[in-house]
C-alpha cells in the first residue's frame, strides 16, 4: 500500500549513504552510495548501452520509446534529445515507463528546436536533461498536450544566458560546450553510487537517485552536464566559492601540522555540507499519482522548495528527481538575511 | 658557442630564430612535447576524440608557423606516439615550404625527416596516413613520391603485405598514380599475370620502368611486379607462394598456410562460414602472429581453445599491464611470474636512460576513476603510470634507496591490481608521502581533482611557504584537450606528459625549455640529429651564435 502523503527527503534517499563531497568551482556534489540489497535491477534506461533501446519522432511533440529489452524502460524525467539531424530536436516533459518489448508514445513531450523542421530517425541518441531553469516550467506543463509548449521559456533562458533570443536549446548547448564539458570531466562517480544530492553557490539545487548503479552511470552525465552544469555557469560569473568549500588554513611550520590542518578543512567542510542538507530532510511533499505500469508508480512531488517526480515501488522509492523551485531561489537572500533582534 | 663542427652553410642555425618568435617558442614547444606523448587520436575519459583532434591540430599549427624546421625537428624527439609523427608528416608535406621562408633548419634537412619519420612509422598507420592523405586530395609532387618510395622501395613490401593490406595499399597507389595511370598500369600487368600471356610493347614497358620499377631496388623487379598486379586485382599465374595460397585458400581452406588472421577471417566469413571453425583459424594463424597481436587476441583465442602463448618481452609495459588487467586472473601462476619479470626487466631498461635519478623518490599514485581510461583506450592512463612506477621503482633499487608509494581513492585489487575508482583527492597523499623525507615527488594524476579542486595547490602554496623546497613532479598521461595540454594541478610545479617511461626524457626537455631557451633547443637539434645521422646521410652541423 502506497503512502502518498509521508514522503520527505529523508524518506525519498532512504537506504542510502553519503560519500565524500566533490567540489570544483561553485559546484559541489555529495556522491550518495545506494544499498545493495535496495537495488532495483528491473529498470533500464533509455541509455543503456547494452540493451539498447531507441528513440524516434514521428511527429511534433511526441516521441516514441522502443524498449528492446526484457525490463521495465524508465524514461527519466525531462529527458532531451539534441541531434545533429535535419530534425526537430525533442525533450519530454516528464518521466515515463515503456513496457518490456513494447513501443510507446509519449503524445505530451516538446519540441525545443523552434524553426527546425523534420523527426528523429529512430536510433539510440545520446541523452540530455533539461536545464535546471527549464525543469520546473516542463514538468508544470506536463499535462498539456502542445508541441511548443516550452519555446517561451526557452528563448527567455536562452536570452538571459546570453545566447540568442529564440527557443533553440542547441544554441546555448553550443555556445556553452566547452564549460559543461568539463562538469562532466569533473565529478567522478564512485563504487555502487545510485544518487547525489547536487549543491551549487553552496545551496541544494537538487536530489537524484536511480535504480541501480548502471542506471546511474547512464543518466548521470546527462544530468551533471546539461541540467546541473547550465545553472553552474550562471551562478559561476559571480566567481564566489560556495560557503561550505573552506580554505586550507595559512601558517603551518611542520608536515605534521599542515596535515592536520588538511584533515581539520575536510571535517569542516564535511559539517558545513551536512548543515546545508540535514535542514532540508524532513519537509514534507505533496504527492500526486501519475503512471504506473506492473508493480511501479509514478508521483509527481511538490514542497515550498522542491518539486519533480519519483517512481515507487510500494513503498519503496526507485528513482526520484527533485529540483528546487525558481520562487524559493529567488527569496534565498531574504531568508539567508539575519532576524531582526536588539 | 659552437657545438658541432660550424661549416660554410650550417644545415641548423639558431641565429635564424627572430626575437619575436623565440618569447612563444618555450610555450608552443611545451605544448607539442604535451600532445605529442598523450594524443592518441581518441577520446579521453573527459574530452571526445573530435576534441582531441581539434586540440592536437591546434597546438601542431602554432609551433609550425612559428617555426617549421624547428617543427619538423621536434617531430623526431623519442617517445612521439604514431599519431603525432603522422599529424606531423601530413603537415609538411600539405603545405609545401615558400623559398623565402627564413628557418632554424635548412629546406634540404626536411625531406630527411620526412623519409626518416615515414620509415619509423608502422605499415598500418603508414598507410592509415596516405588514406588521409586522399580523403583531404593531398597531392602534391612530394606527397606522391613518399607513398611510391615508401611502398615500392620498402624491403618488407612483398606477398605478405601485398595480402594484409591489399585494399589500402591499391587506394594509396591510385592515389600517387591518379585514377588513369592506375587503370593503365592494371591492364599493362594483366598482360603478364593471366592465362594468356601476350608480350609487352617498349611503350608499355617504359610506362612500368617510369611509373613503377624506378623506384624498386635491383633484383626485386619481379616480385614487386607480381605484387603490385595482385593489389591491382590480378589473381592468375602468380608464382609467390602466399599469393598463390590466398587464390587457392577461396576454394580449399587448408592451403591458407601463412596467411594473416584478418585475412584468414575474411576468407572463412566469404567462402568457408559453414565449413571452418574459429579455433581451425586461429590453429592456422598463430605460427604468424606478431606478439602484440597474440596479446591482443588472447581473450578469443582462449575462448575457442586454442593455446596462444606470446613472449611478453616482446611487447611494450603499457600494453603488457592492459593485457594483465584483462586476463590476470584466467593466467597461470607461471604466465605471471613471466609477465611480472618482463614487466620488473623493461622497468630497469627504462630506468637506463633516466637523464637523472634519485636515491629515495615519493610517488602519489591517483587512482580515480578517471584513470581507467576511456572505452576507446581503456586502462591506458593507468597502465601507463604503473609502468612509469616500475621504471621509478628500479632507478631508486639501483642506487640502493627507497619508493614510498602513496595511492589515492578507494581502489580495490583484482587479481594484485590496483582498480580506479571513486574521487581525486592527492593533497592528503603527498602530504604524507612528504613525511617520508623523499628527495623528489612525483604525482601520477591526469590533473582533474574534485575533493576538492585546488586543494593540492593550496598545499602546495603551504608546502613552500613553510620552506618544504621538495622538488614535486606531476606526471600526466593524458591529453586534456580543454586546456590543450596536459592538466596541471598547481602552477607551481613542473607537469610532464608521459605514454611510456622510456619517453620520460623528451618530458624532461620542457623544463630545460622554459628555464633555458638556446639549451633546450639544443637538446632538440641534438636529439633529432642523432635520429637523422646514419652510415650514409652526414651529421647535422648547427651555427648557435
Amino acid at each position: 500500500m502506497v503512502r502518498e502523503n509521508e514522503l520527505d527527503i529523508s524518506e525519498i534517499l532512504r537506504g542510502m549513504t553519503p560519500g565524500r563531497l566533490q567540489s570544483v568551482g561553485c559546484m559541489q556534489v555529495l556522491p550518495l552510495i545506494g544499498d545493495q540489497n535496495l537495488f532495483d535491477e528491473e529498470i533500464v534506461s533509455p541509455g543503456d548501452k547494452e540493451q539498447k533501446s531507441t528513440l524516434m519522432t514521428r511527429n511534433y511533440g511526441e516521441m516514441t520509446f522502443k524498449n528492446t529489452t526484457d525490463k521495465v524502460l524508465l524514461v527519466p524525467c525531462h529527458v532531451g534529445y539534441i541531434t545533429k539531424q535535419r530534425a526537430q530536436d525533442h525533450a519530454m516533459s516528464r518521466c515515463g515507463f515503456v513496457d518490456k518489448q513494447k513501443t510507446k508514445v509519449f503524445g505530451d513531450a516538446m519540441c525545443i528546436e523552434q524553426s527546425q523542421g523534420g523527426y528523429i530517425a529512430e536510433d539510440q541518441h545520446r541523452m540530455m536533461i533539461l536545464p535546471y531553469t527549464l525543469r520546473e516550467k516542463a514538468l508544470k506543463k506536463r499535462s498539456e498536450r502542445s508541441f511548443n509548449k516550452l519555446w517561451d521559456d526557452i528563448t527567455e533562458f536562452n536570452r538571459s544566458m546570453g545566447v540568442s533570443a529564440r527557443a533553440h536549446l542547441v544554441d546555448f548547448l553550443t555556445h556553452y560546450e566547452k564549460q559543461l564539458d568539463e562538469f562532466v570531466a569533473e565529478f567522478e562517480c564512485v563504487p555502487q553510487q545510485t544518487g547525489a544530492i547536487i549543491l551549487v553557490g553552496g545551496h541544494v539545487v537538487g536530489f537524484e537517485r536511480a535504480p541501480n548503479p548502471r542506471f546511474w552511470l547512464d543518466v548521470w552525465p546527462a544530468l551533471i552536464r546539461e541540467c546541473y552544469g547550465s545553472l553552474a555557469i550562471k551562478v559561476a560569473k559571480e566567481k564566489k566559492l560556495p560557503k561550505n568549500r573552506i580554505a586550507l588554513d595559512s601558517g603551518f611550520t611542520t608536515l605534521e601540522e599542515l596535515e592536520v590542518g588538511l584533515r581539520e578543512a575536510r571535517e569542516k567542510e564535511e559539517k558545513a555540507t551536512a548543515d546545508i542538507v540535514r535542514g532540508l530532510l524532513d519537509k514534507p511533499f505533496s504527492c500526486k499519482a501519475e503512471e504506473g505500469l506492473l508493480k511501479y508508480s509514478i508521483f509527481t512531488v511538490e514542497n515550498d522548495q522542491f518539486s519533480g517526480q519519483v517512481v515507487r515501488e510500494g513503498e519503496k522509492v526507485c528513482y526520484a528527481s527533485l529540483f528546487t523551485k525558481s520562487k524559493w531561489a529567488e527569496n534565498a537572500p531574504w531568508r539567508e538575511s539575519k532576524k531582526f533582534a536588539v | 658557442m659552437t657545438t658541432a663542427m660550424e661549416t660554410q652553410r650550417p644545415l641548423v642555425n639558431l641565429d635564424n630564430l627572430g626575437s619575436g618568435v623565440t618569447k612563444k617558442l618555450p610555450e608552443a614547444i611545451c605544448k607539442f612535447i604535451d600532445a605529442a606523448q598523450t594524443a592518441t587520436g581518441r577520446s579521453s575519459f573527459y574530452n571526445t576524440k573530435e576534441e582531441q583532434d581539434k586540440a592536437m591540430q591546434d597546438i601542431h599549427r602554432d609551433l609550425f608557423v612559428l617555426d617549421r624546421g624547428l617543427y619538423s625537428l621536434c617531430l623526431l624527439l623519442p617517445g612521439l606516439l604514431d599519431q603525432t609523427k603522422r599529424h606531423g608528416l601530413g603537415m609538411l608535406l600539405d603545405n609545401p615550404p615558400v623559398g623565402t621562408e627564413s628557418s632554424l633548419v635548412d629546406p634540404t634537412v626536411e625531406s630527411r625527416i620526412i623519409a626518416k619519420l615515414s620509415n619509423t612509422l608502422p605499415p598500418q598507420r603508414l598507410l592509415k596516413m596516405f588514406e588521409q592523405f586522399r580523403r583531404e586530395r593531398v597531392n602534391n609532387s612530394r606527397t606522391k613520391r613518399l607513398i611510391l618510395r615508401s611502398i615500392l622501395c620498402s624491403e618488407n613490401f612483398g606477398d605478405f603485405w601485398a595480402i594484409k593490406y591489399r585494399y589500402k595499399l591499391r587506394r594509396a597507389l591510385e592515389h600517387a598514380w591518379s585514377k588513369r595511370v592506375t587503370s593503365i598500369l592494371r591492364s599493362i600487368l594483366g598482360k603478364r599475370f593471366t592465362k594468356n600471356k601476350t608480350s609487352l610493347t617498349g611503350k608499355e614497358g617504359a610506362i612500368l620502368r617510369d611509373k613503377i620499377l624506378r623506384f624498386v631496388h635491383p633484383g626485386r623487379d619481379l616480385l614487386v611486379l607480381e605484387c603490385v598486379a595482385f593489389i591491382l586485382g590480378h589473381e592468375e599465374e602468380l608464382s609467390l607462394p602466399l599469393l598463390k595460397a590466398y587464390v587457392e585458400a577461396k576454394k580449399d581452406f587448408t592451403k591458407a598456410k601463412g596467411i594473416p588472421l584478418s585475412n584468414l577471417m575474411y576468407l572463412r566469413g566469404r567462402f568457408h562460414l559453414d565449413k571452418v571453425t574459429k579455433a581451425q583459424v586461429y590453429e592456422l594463424a598463430k605460427g604468424q602472429m606478431t606478439e602484440t597481436e597474440k596479446s591482443l587476441t588472447h581473450k578469443s583465442t582462449k575462448k575457442e581453445g586454442v593455446e596462444v602463448s606470446f613472449d611478453p618481452e616482446k611487447i611494450e609495459a603499457t600494453k603488457l599491464y592492459i593485457y594483465l588487467y584483462e586476463m590476470a586472473e584466467t593466467l597461470t601462476k607461471d604466465a605471471r611470474k613471466k609477465i611480472d619479470a618482463a614487466l620488473k626487466r623493461k622497468g630497469e631498461e627504462a630506468a637506463r636512460k633516466l637523464l637523472a635519478t634519485h636515491k629515495n623518490v615519493g610517488v602519489v599514485l591517483d587512482l580515480s576513476q578517471s584513470m581507467m581510461g576511456s572505452e576507446t583506450q581503456k586502462l591506458r592512463p593507468l597502465a601507463t603510470s604503473l609502468a612509469c612506477i616500475d621504471m621509478l621503482e628500479a632507478s631508486v633499487r639501483m642506487r640502493d634507496g627507497t619508493l614510498s608509494l602513496e595511492v589515492t581513492g578507494v581502489g580495490s585489487r583484482k587479481a594484485d591490481l590496483p582498480i580506479p575508482c571513486g574521487d581525486t583527492s592527492l593533497a592528503e597523499a603527498l602530504v604524507t608521502v612528504l613525511k617520508k623525507k623523499p628527495e623528489i615527488v612525483y604525482v601520477l594524476s591526469d590533473g582533474y581533482e574534485n575533493a576538492p579542486a585546488g586543494r593540492f595547490a593550496e598545499v602546495i602554496n603551504a608546502l613552500r611557504k613553510m620552506g618544504n623546497e621538495t622538488p614535486i613532479v606531476q606526471i600526466v598521461p593524458v591529453l586534456a584537450a580543454e586546456s590543450k595540454g596536459v592538466r596541471h594541478l598547481s602552477d607551481k610545479i613542473l607537469a610532464l606528459p608521459l605514454n611510456k617511461p622510456e619517453a620520460l626524457a623528451t618530458s624532461m626537455l620542457k623544463n630545460v625549455l622554459m628555464t633555458d631557451l638556446r639549451t633546450g633547443l639544443l637538446g632538440i637539434v641534438e636529439t633529432a640529429a642523432k635520429q637523422l645521422s646514419g652510415p650514409k646521410t652526414p651529421a647535422l652541423e648547427v651555427k648557435n651564435g
